[in-house]
C-alpha cells in the first residue's frame, strides 16, 4: 500500500533503503509532529552525492504519510531555497542535510516556518517563528552503504569555489592537458603575460608577450586561449591589437614558442578554442577587441566573415554531444554549434561574456555555464541546459566583480567535468572560481 | 580651489559602475546634446563647455587623466619625469601614433602643435607660459618655442623658464591637444572622432586610444525643452544641461564653470567701493536661483580671505548708476544678475542689466568697455596653479596670466591662498559662485565617464544592442 502510494505521488524514482527510511521517518516524527496538514517545501543536500535523492524520496514519503503535501525544491530552486518556499506560499520549509560518518547515518534537519503571516506582511522575509533543528540517526545498513559509495553526479546542485586570485587582470582562460598524460593545467592570458597553473592557482610558468611593430591599442583589452593539438603546440592564444599570436608548448616550469603566426589581419589562423571536436580557429576584428564572424577547423588564411556579427568569444566542449561549440555575439546572444559548426539549437539571448561549456552532471551533453549579461557591481554565475528552450538549472548568489573569461576540465580529477571562471575585480586582479556538481566539490 | 579638488575627486569617482559580465560593443552612432552648440573646434581658441567636450572626443593630448583622476600617458610612451629639478621633461612618443588623416606624428609635429598654441591667436597662450621662449612666440617674434628641442623621430625635451612640477598637469589640459595643419588649412587632430561633416564625426581607427566603441558621434546643443523629450524617444543617448534632464541615469561634473563679478577701473574712484559692495553680495543667495549645481565662492581660494581683514571696514564711495554685462546664453548669469540687481539698488545703487551675443564678449571685456561684468570661466584644469593663471587670462590677458602662473609653480597652499587674493584685488574681482552640469545618459548607454575637466569620455561609452536584454 506504502509503495503503491509512492508511486501514485511520483515519489518511487529512487527505492529508499531501510535504514534511509526508518531515519528519514524519525526525523520527519520530529520534526512534524503537532503540525496539521500543509504544504512542507522540502531540500536536501548532502556530502554523499549518492545519498541525497534516496533521502529526497525516503523523506517525501513520510511527510506524505504524515498528511503533508510536499513541494521539493531542486536545481535553481537551491540558489535560495527558504525565499522559493516562501515564494510557493508553503507552510514549512524542511532543510536536511544527509551524511554518513562512519557507519552511522545521519540526518540532520531545520525546520522554518514560512507561512504568510498577517501581522508581518509589510515584512515578507522576517520569519514568523523561530526554526527548530531536529536530527535523526540510524546504523546504515547495506544499501545506504552501497548509494553512499556511488557518485551521482548531478544530484544536490553545484557548488562555486574560490580557487584563488591572480594580481593582474586575466583577460582569456583556458584548461586542459597541455602535454601527453600530464594534469589538468589552466593557462590565462592578461595584458602582458601567458600564465601556467596547476588546479590549485599556483603559478607554475609565466611568457611575456612578444612586442611587434605592428601591435595596436584596444580601447577594450581582450584575448582568446586554447589548448589542444595546436600545430605542434598544445597552448595556442592571441591578444587583440597584437600583431603576432603564438603556439607554446609547456616544459617544466617554461612556456616555449613552437610556432608564431602574424594574427594582424583578418584571417582564420587564431586558435580560438579547443575540445573533442578539435580547435577552431578565426581573427580579432582590426583595432578590436571583438572576434569577425570567422570560424575555421583548421588555419584558415583565405578565410572571409560569414557575416556582419561580431563575436566575444567562442568555447569548446572537451566531451561534446550535440553541442561542441558555442560563440557569442556581441549581442549577447549564443550560438550553440554542432562539431560542423552547424547551429543545433535555437540561439540563448542575455549571456554574459564569461562562458564556458562543461558536461557538469556527466550525461554526455555538455551544459552552459554562463555569467550575466545585465549591468552591475556583481555578477551571476548560471547553468543551462541546451535544448529547444534552454533550461536554468542553476544560479549563483551574486559574485563580486565581472565574470570575464571561463573554460571547462575535470579539476576535480573525480571523472566529471567543472568549469573554472574568471572575475575582474574592481582592484585590477583577477579571482578564479570553481564551478562543480561533484559530490566532494573539492579539487584534488 | 581645495573645495573644487574635492568635489572634482568626488565626480571621478561616482562614474563607471562595473558591468557583470559584459564587456563593451562596437557600433552605432552616439548622439550627444550638449548645453549649446559647439562653435569653435580650434583647441587654442575654444571657450565653452560645448567646445571643451567636442574637443575631448575629437582631440588627443601628450598626457591625459583616467576615469580615477591619475595622470596617465596618452601619446606619449610613459609619464614623463622631472629634470634639472622641474626645469625640463623629456618627452617621447608612443610608436605608430598617427593623425586623423593617416599622417604619422612626429616629435616636430608636437613641437609645432605647441607652437600654435602659444602664438598670437591663441587665448589658451598661458598654458605655454613657462616654456622657455613662449613669450616671444606670443608676441610673434619667433615662430617655434626655443624651449622646446626636438631630439628625435619620437623624442623632444622641453625647458622651462622656473621649475615646474605641475607642468605635466598643462600638457593633459585640453587646448593643449596635439594638432597639425594640413595643406589646405584644415586643422587635423588624432582623437578617438573625427570630423565626417556638419557636427558629425566618424569613429578613428588609429586613435591612441583604440578605436571607440561607437562607429560615429552627433553633437548638437540643445535646451532644456528639447533635452528631455529627445533623451526619452531615444532621439539623444545623453544630455548635458545644468538642471536635472529626466531619465536614465546621471553624473555631475566638478563645478569647474566659475562665475566672478569683475569691475572695470573705468568706474574711476567709484570702482573700489563697488568692488567691495559686491563682495557683500550673498553668494548662497545668489545660488538658490541657479539651476545648475552650484557652491557659494568668496574667493578664489577659499582659505585665502580667513587670514585677511574684511574688505570693506572703511566706507567708500560707491557710484550711482552702473551697468552690469554678461553673455546672454547662460540662465545662471541671468539669474545671478538679477539678484545683484536687487542687492546693490539695496545700498542706493541702480544697476542696469545688459547682455552681449556670447562670442563677442570676450573682446569687450579685453577693450574694458563695460562696468561690472559677469564672467563665467570654466576651467581647463582644477591643478591649483593653472586654475589661477586661467583666471588671470580671462580677465588680464597673457602676461598677467603668465606672471600669476611663475608665482603659483611651485608655491605652497600659504603662499597660493595670498596669490589668489592678491589677484583678486588687482583685477577687482569678485568670485561668486561656481558651477557644474549634469550628463544624463538614457538607458542602453554604458561606459560613460568624465575626465577631470567636466567632459565625457565618448571614446568608452557604448550602446546595447536594442531588445538584448533579459534573464
Amino acid at each position: 500500500m506504502l509503495l503503491l502510494l509512492a508511486a501514485l505521488l511520483g515519489f518511487a524514482g529512487q527505492p529508499a533503503s531501510g535504514s534511509l527510511a526508518r531515519a528519514a521517518d524519525d526525523l520527519v516524527a520530529r520534526a512534524v509532529a503537532g503540525e496539521e496538514g500543509g504544504t512542507v517545501a522540502l531540500a536536501v543536500a548532502g556530502t554523499d552525492g549518492g545519498l541525497v535523492e534516496p533521502t529526497q524520496t525516503a523523506l517525501s514519503a513520510a511527510l506524505s504519510r504524515r498528511g503533508q503535501t510536499v513541494v521539493l525544491l531542486r536545481g535553481i530552486q537551491l540558489a535560495d531555497p527558504e525565499a522559493e518556499a516562501r515564494a510557493l506560499r508553503a507552510d514549512l520549509f524542511l532543510r536536511v542535510r544527509v551524511s554518513l560518518l562512519g557507519e552511522t547515518l545521519t540526518l540532520t534537519g531545520e525546520l522554518i516556518p514560512t507561512r504568510p503571516n498577517f501581522f508581518l506582511q509589510r515584512v515578507p522575509t522576517a520569519r514568523p517563528g523561530g526554526s527548530r533543528l531536529v536530527s535523526a540517526t540510524a546504523p546504515a545498513d547495506g544499501p545506504a552503504l552501497a548509494m553512499a559509495s556511488t557518485h551521482r553526479p548531478g544530484t544536490g546542485s553545484p557548488s562555486l569555489v574560490a580557487l584563488g586570485d591572480i594580481g593582474e587582470r586575466v583577460l582569456a582562460l583556458a584548461a586542459g592537458a597541455v602535454g601527453d598524460g600530464t594534469p589538468v593545467r589552466l593557462v590565462a592570458v592578461t595584458q602582458t603575460r601567458v600564465l601556467l597553473f596547476d588546479v590549485h592557482c599556483a603559478l607554475l610558468a609565466s611568457r611575456p608577450l612578444p612586442v611587434a611593430p605592428g601591435d595596436r591599442r584596444v580601447r577594450d583589452p581582450a584575448a582568446v586561449a586554447a589548448i589542444g593539438d595546436l600545430r605542434g603546440g598544445r597552448i595556442g592564444y592571441a591578444v587583440a591589437g597584437r600583431a603576432e599570436s603564438e603556439f607554446l608548448s609547456a616544459s617544466g616550469d617554461r612556456l616555449e614558442r613552437v610556432a608564431s603566426i602574424p594574427s594582424g589581419g583578418l584571417a582564420a589562423v587564431v586558435p580560438l578554442a579547443a575540445g573533442g571536436a578539435g580547435p577552431l580557429f578565426g581573427a580579432f576584428l582590426p583595432g578590436r577587441g571583438t572576434l569577425a564572424d570567422i570560424l575555421s577547423r583548421s588555419p584558415d588564411p583565405q578565410g572571409h566573415p560569414r557575416s556582419g556579427r561580431e563575436l566575444f568569444g567562442v568555447a569548446a566542449a572537451t566531451r561534446p554531444g550535440r553541442v561542441a561549440y558555442a560563440a557569442l555575439g556581441t549581442d549577447f546572444t549564443l550560438r550553440l554549434l554542432g562539431p560542423s559548426l552547424e547551429a543545433v539549437f535555437p540561439d540563448i539571448p542575455a549571456v554574459g561574456v564569461g562562458f564556458a561549456l562543461a558536461d557538469l552532471d556527466g550525461d554526455g551533453e555538455p551544459e552552459i555555464v554562463a555569467s550575466s549579461a545585465t549591468p552591475g557591481p556583481s555578477d551571476r554565475v548560471r547553468v543551462l541546459r541546451p535544448g529547444d528552450r534552454s533550461q536554468v538549472i542553476f544560479e549563483s548568489p551574486p559574485v563580486e566583480g565581472m565574470i570575464i573569461a571561463g573554460a571547462g576540465a575535470d579539476l576535480t580529477g573525480d571523472g566529471i567535468e567543472d568549469a573554472i571562471l574568471a572575475a575582474a575585480l574592481p582592484s585590477g586582479t583577477t579571482r578564479l572560481w570553481l564551478l562543480t556538481w561533484d559530490a566532494h566539490g573539492t579539487v584534488r | 580651489m581645495k573645495a573644487l579638488l574635492l568635489l572634482a575627486l568626488i565626480a571621478m569617482l561616482m562614474p563607471a559602475a562595473a558591468t557583470a559580465g559584459v564587456r563593451p560593443r562596437y557600433g552605432g552612432e552616439l548622439r550627444v546634446l550638449l548645453p549649446s552648440p559647439p562653435l569653435e573646434f580650434d583647441p587654442a581658441r575654444m571657450n565653452s563647455f560645448a567646445d571643451l567636450a567636442a574637443a575631448r572626443a575629437t582631440q588627443a593630448t601628450l598626457l591625459e587623466h583616467d576615469s580615477r583622476g591619475a595622470l596617465r600617458p596618452g601619446l606619449l610612451e610613459t609619464l614623463p619625469a622631472p629634470e634639472d629639478g622641474g626645469r625640463s621633461y623629456r618627452l617621447r612618443l608612443a610608436p605608430g601614433l598617427r593623425f586623423q588623416d593617416g599622417e604619422p606624428i612626429a616629435a616636430s609635429d608636437v613641437a609645432a602643435s605647441l607652437a600654435r598654441l602659444a602664438g598670437p591667436p591663441s587665448i589658451h597662450a598661458w598654458l605655454t607660459s613657462s616654456i622657455a621662449g613662449a613669450h616671444a612666440v606670443k608676441h610673434g617674434h619667433a615662430r617655434l618655442i626655443a624651449g622646446i628641442e626636438v631630439l628625435s623621430e619620437r623624442e623632444l625635451r622641453i625647458t622651462l623658464s622656473y621649475p615646474f612640477l605641475d607642468f605635466p598637469q598643462a600638457l593633459a589640459a585640453l587646448p593643449s591637444a596635439i594638432v597639425r595643419v594640413d595643406k589646405g588649412g584644415n586643422l587635423v587632430g588624432a582623437g578617438a572622432f573625427r570630423p565626417g561633416g556638419e557636427r558629425r564625426f566618424q569613429a578613428f581607427d588609429d586613435c591612441e586610444g583604440g578605436r571607440p566603441f561607437a562607429d560615429s558621434l552627433a553633437l548638437a546643443g540643445a535646451d532644456a525643452r528639447a533635452a528631455a523629450p529627445a533623451l526619452a524617444d531615444h532621439r539623444a543617448d545623453i544630455a548635458i544641461r545644468p538642471e536635472l534632464v529626466e531619465g536614465g541615469s546621471h553624473l555631475e561634473t566638478a563645478p569647474l564653470g566659475l562665475v566672478m563679478a569683475i569691475v572695470s577701473q573705468r568706474l574711476g574712484p567709484t570702482a573700489r567701493g563697488t568692488w567691495v559692495a559686491l563682495d557683500a553680495v550673498d553668494r548662497r543667495e545668489l545660488t538658490r536661483f541657479v539651476r545648475a549645481p552650484a557652491a557659494p565662492l568668496n574667493s578664489l581660494l577659499p582659505a585665502s580671505r580667513e587670514k585677511g581683514a574684511p574688505r570693506g571696514a572703511v566706507p567708500m564711495p560707491l557710484p550711482r548708476k552702473i551697468t552690469l554685462s554678461f553673455p546672454d546664453n547662460s540662465d545662471a548669469l541671468r539669474a545671478a544678475a538679477a539678484r545683484i540687481q536687487v542687492s546693490l539698488y539695496d545700498r542706493g545703487v541702480k544697476v542696469a542689466l545688459e547682455t552681449t551675443p556670447a562670442r563677442l564678449f570676450a573682446a569687450r571685456l579685453a577693450s574694458g568697455d563695460f562696468d561690472v561684468a559677469l564672467l563665467p570661466v570654466w576651467l581647463v584644469s582644477p591643478v591649483p596653479a593653472l586654475a589661477l593663471a586661467q583666471i588671470a587670462a580671462a580677465t588680464g590677458g597673457f602676461e598677467r596670466a603668465a606672471r600669476v602662473l611663475a608665482q603659483a609653480a611651485g608655491a605652497d597652499a600659504v603662499a597660493l591662498s595670498r596669490l589668489s587674493s592678491s589677484l583678486e584685488t588687482d583685477l577687482l574681482a569678485v568670485p561668486l559662485f561656481s558651477t557644474g552640469l549634469r550628463v544624463a545618459a538614457r538607458e542602453g548607454v554604458e561606459g560613460l565617464w568624465l575626465h577631470e575637466d567636466g567632459t565625457p569620455e565618448l571614446g568608452d561609452a557604448w550602446l546595447w544592442p536594442e531588445g538584448s536584454r533579459g534573464p
